[in-house]
């Protein structure tokens, strides 16, 4: 109807003007179905990931509750593909972190059987409490297992943790505590911990190969919550409602219209930003005392709350967070922009965030000024344009920026005291005057040195050591002079929606598209375009995409280890 | 009317405060600052106390001990006692309820007339930053050693300075107001000073109001106060005053007049007024702010600040509670009593340091609030 209205207001047409009306609504409808049309695909891949931190808690407080303490610490997460969804599938579970995971399942186990839970959380009572009651364990371990493994345990492996409570009641002669080591059991199952892909003939492409429902929902429920799939998704995984075309469309709605969209969301932009990067931010107190421990979390949050309003509440376009000034703040952001936040903050309660826009003086807006991409890639003591540049053009257009090689000498960049290069422009000159320097620097510094008006701690400057920042330059043949400039170039640049579109199916999937997805992820980025950039429609458009779930013959015969379970 | 620096260097904050806040006259220019510190204005020197420094912690409870009657060697009992890290044993109950009142004994710091006056040591040197509240120089008042006006009123350090806690020699700040100060700056809500003129950069008029904020400090990665954080002003009359002022060459005085404000933090006094407030306020290139305020305020309130720590300001601190409330009565300077002659309040002097800061009004939430 929009573009009804508009081609309206276009044409204002009399009783010819209907006409053409008409035949410009064809011509739209005709573009459109071509459009809609999925093309074939070669499917991707099954894939084993291992739960991130995030979506292990999130279960742990979906399945438990929200009160239930988790500890430990998880096995450090690696990046592959430019997100840690990707770098999932190629890690495993060393010693140290499976004695973590114990440790966790133990401290989770043991609060599921606590007195003060165990009527809430266990459906069934013991006979006796002293003795195994395999009954009650069995009704208590197949539901539980079922939301833990994302799929009904197999009669064999429902049977085994039972038979494993029996014993532990047996010998500590207590059912609750038998209890406790069969759900310690389930938690430190690689069921549990591998997010397993089963496939499954495909019977609409007879030879080929498709996600199981199972995995399927789990593959939907992970990208769009962050979360596995709740009980609803999981019952239309096993009735089969998922594998037809209108099974899976409701289900994606409820999902999309669930409040639950905006963790899944967080989540994706959490790991894609390289969020995971700010446990070892850190800033020189002697030169931005502005910058303390809270700056780390909020800085975070100011992008990611700023995310959510624009994408899902607002539903604006994606490429407008590149020169938006509206966003969010807390007193203690306030400070490190400079800005005024008026806001009601009482001694001793938490940082309240209010909406704030960012002032309209044609030099800074969009999330490329924020805390988040400016403090996050830069040094403690000085800005770095490099990898401010390197940052950019890896994050938000896809592309590879290589590593510096390992015989360097950076002395010329690091000396901000050097009266001779007073800013980081100068001495930026100074330093990829190297040959071997040049060709990597030419691909960075521009844009990096764009954002130099804002220091290392975020902090808005004009000026380095007395002398006037120039932060204009050139990106792919466009030219500009400050940030703001360098946002409006990327709202328009064609790589930045197809480089989120990309990311946003790796993330789901799990890999990065093949070659033989070329036409399928064309056909996606085309999708997003006619849809305006709406994060919501470019979900949706993905999730319920034939190929989300298609697996590549070929890729998976080469694929060592795709488990072949099959449903009960 | 959000407020601050309108220097180049926040050029867009000045843009942010116009979206949030009603407009001022555009010839107008205001400064808000936070105040980061506010300690007592001393110049301590060597040979400035010719009783010398009060007794420090130790020798002060031998004398308590020696003037309650106790022999020599209890005392060196006691001190064992003191110095064995057991809670000082019977120490505190023998200190605190060292005054008789009809032979009985009574908290010295509730009545600190129930003991004698121990005549604590007090200042007799030279300099002291402040003012000449008076327009008396007379003999023995203190000389600025910034700004080298004569006929200081200080009594306040007077008092004080020859305490160990609280000596100390500019840059320098005192132990005790160093500390009394970073404590409440944790938990009290923030002070405010807020200058106003047409043209901050030139000689002129300005007017100079003093505010709390509703919320406290945060501190930056150095412990002092952050700078350009923003606060509502606190809608309680009681927390603000205005004066008419000037300035010139980069330094605000103000007209004297009457400055409240409530501290409610501890180790401060709760409540300040201060009559004939002065006002000296260099305005810094930093954007920062340093100065003296200096006044007449109410003796009591500034005893009951010590009286209130009790035991902890004289086992800790040093401070001989009955002594101080001596020695400020003693050397109180002005408002005597119309029956009996006794000065009621003593002149005073604090050094200000303050960082820049925003300063909205209060909302009509927060003004509810405030009533």
């Amino acid at each position: 109807m929009s573009q009804f209205s508009a081609l309206v207001r276009v044409l204002r047409p009399n009783r010819r003007g209907w006409f053409a009306v008409l035949i410009g609504m064809l011509a739209i409808f005709a573009a459109d179905w071509a459009i809609a049309a999925e093309p074939a695909s070669a499917g991707g891949r099954a894939v084993v990931r291992r739960l991130s931190p995030g979506q292990y808690m999130q279960i742990v407080r979906d399945v438990f509750g929200g009160d239930v303490t988790i500890g430990g610490r998880f096995e450090p997460d690696f990046r592959a593909g430019g997100l840690l969804a990707v770098g999932a599938g190629q890690v495993s579970v060393t010693a140290t972190g499976f004695e973590q995971y114990y440790g966790m399942a133990r401290t989770i186990a043991g609060q599921v059987v606590d007195p003060a839970r165990r009527d809430v959380l266990i459906p069934c009572k013991p006979v006796s409490a002293n003795a195994p009651d395999d009954a009650c364990a069995r009704q208590f371990l197949a539901r539980t297992g079922r939301m833990l493994y994302r799929r009904p345990l197999t009669p064999a492996e429902l049977e085994s943790k039972v038979a494993v409570a029996n014993e532990a009641a047996k010998s500590l002669k207590s059912f609750y505590a038998g209890l406790n080591v069969g759900l310690t059991n389930l938690l430190v199952s690689p069921m549990f911990l591998f997010r397993q892909e089963s496939i499954e003939n495909d019977p609409d492409n007879p030879g080929k190969y498709r996600l199981d429902a199972y995995a399927k929902a789990s593959r939907l429920s992970f990208m769009l919550w962050n979360a596995a799939p709740d009980n609803q998704l999981l019952s239309a995984a096993e009735s089969g409602e998922l594998n037809t075309e209108k099974g899976l469309a409701r289900q994606v709605d409820r999902l999309l219209k669930s409040r639950r969209l905006e963790a899944g969301v967080r989540a994706f932009f959490t790991d894609m930003l390289g969020f995971d990067q700010f446990p070892t931010v850190a800033k020189d107190a002697a030169i931005y005392p502005k910058f303390i421990g809270a700056v780390v979390e909020q800085a975070q949050e100011q992008t990611l709350r700023t995310i959510a309003d624009q994408l899902l509440a607002r539903k604006s376009d994606y490429r407008d967070l590149f020169t938006t000034r509206s966003t969010f703040l807390t007193p203690t952001l306030g400070i490190i922009y400079g800005m005024p936040v008026d806001a009601d903050m009482a001694v001793g309660t938490p940082d309240p965030w209010v909406p704030a826009e960012v002032p309209d003086n044609g030099l800074n807006a969009g999330i490329l000024t924020h805390a988040s991409f400016v403090a996050l890639y830069s040094h403690p003591g000085r800005t770095s344009p490099t990898l401010r540049g390197k940052a950019l053009r890896e994050v938000f257009l896809c592309q590879r920026v290589p590593d510096p090689p390992g015989n360097v000498s950076f002395t010329v960049v690091q000396d901000t005291t050097n009266p001779a290069y007073k800013t980081v422009r100068e001495r930026l000159r100074a330093h990829a005057s190297e040959a071997m320097c040049t060709g990597c620097h030419k691909i960075t510094d521009p844009i990096g040195l764009a954002l130099d008006t804002s220091d290392s701690a975020a902090g808005f400057r004009t000026n380095e050591n007395g002398a006037k920042i120039d932060a204009g330059g050139e990106l792919d043949g466009i030219k500009f002079a400050n940030a703001a400039d360098v946002g409006k170039i990327l709202h328009d640049h064609p790589a930045v929606p197809s480089c989120l579109v990309g990311k946003l199916y790796s993330y789901g999937a799990g890999t990065v598209a093949s070659q033989g997805q070329a036409a399928y992820m064309n056909y996606i980025n085309e999708r997003f375009r006619a849809n305006g950039y709406r994060l919501p429609d470019l979900l949706r458009t993905i999730v319920t995409s034939k190929a989300f779930y298609q697996v590549d013959a070929d890729q998976l015969a080469s694929a060592a280890g795709v488990p072949t379970y099959s449903n009960p | 009317m959000v407020s601050r620096i309108l220097s180049a260097r926040l050029a867009c904050a000045a843009v942010m405060a116009i979206s949030i806040a009603p407009v001022r006259p555009a010839s107008a220019e205001t400064k808000s600052f936070v105040v980061d510190w506010l300690t007592l204005a001393m110049h301590s020197e060597d040979g400035d106390c010719p009783g010398g420094e009060n007794p420090g912690i130790e020798d002060m409870f031998r004398g308590i001990f020696k003037g309650m009657g106790y022999e020599p060697d209890k005392i060196e009992e006691l001190m064992v006692l003191y110095n064995g890290g057991s809670g000082a044993g019977p120490i505190p109950g023998i200190v605190v309820y060292r005054g008789r009142i009809d032979g009985k004994p009574v908290n010295v710091y509730d009545n600190p007339t129930s003991v004698p006056d121990p005549n604590i040591h007090t200042v007799a040197g030279r300099y002291s930053p402040g003012f000449d509240l008076d327009n008396k120089a007379e003999p023995g008042s203190f000389e600025d050693p910034e700004t080298r006006e004569k006929g200081i009123d200080n009594q306040f350090y007077r008092a004080m300075g020859c305490i160990h806690s609280h000596r100390a020699t500019p840059p320098h700040r005192a132990g005790y107001w160093s500390y009394a100060w970073d404590a409440g700056k944790s938990v009290v809500r923030a002070w405010l000073i807020t200058v106003t003129g047409d043209d901050l950069s030139r000689d002129g008029k300005v007017t100079v109001t003093f505010n709390r904020g509703m919320s406290r400090v945060i501190r930056d990665a150095n412990s002092q106060a952050q700078r350009d954080q923003t606060f509502k002003i606190d809608p309680d009359p009681r927390t603000q005053s205005s004066f008419r002022g000037q300035i010139k060459d980069g330094v605000v005085t103000i007209e004297p007049g009457e400055l409240h404000m409530i501290t409610g933090g501890a180790y401060l006094p709760l409540q300040w007024d201060m009559q004939r407030a002065h006002l000296r306020l260099k305005l810094k290139p930093d954007g920062s702010a340093e100065g003296v305020l200096g006044g007449y305020q109410p003796w009591l309130q500034l005893f009951y600040m010590y009286g209130i720590g009790g035991y902890g300001m004289e086992g800790m601190i040093g401070v001989n509670i009955p002594g101080t409330y001596y020695a400020l009565r003693k050397l109180a300077d002005a408002n005597p009593d119309p029956k009996t002659g006794q000065n009621m309040s003593i002149s005073a002097a604090y050094k200000i340091e303050a960082v820049p800061a925003f300063t909205i009004p209060p909302s009509q939430k927060s003004a509810a609030a405030g009533r």
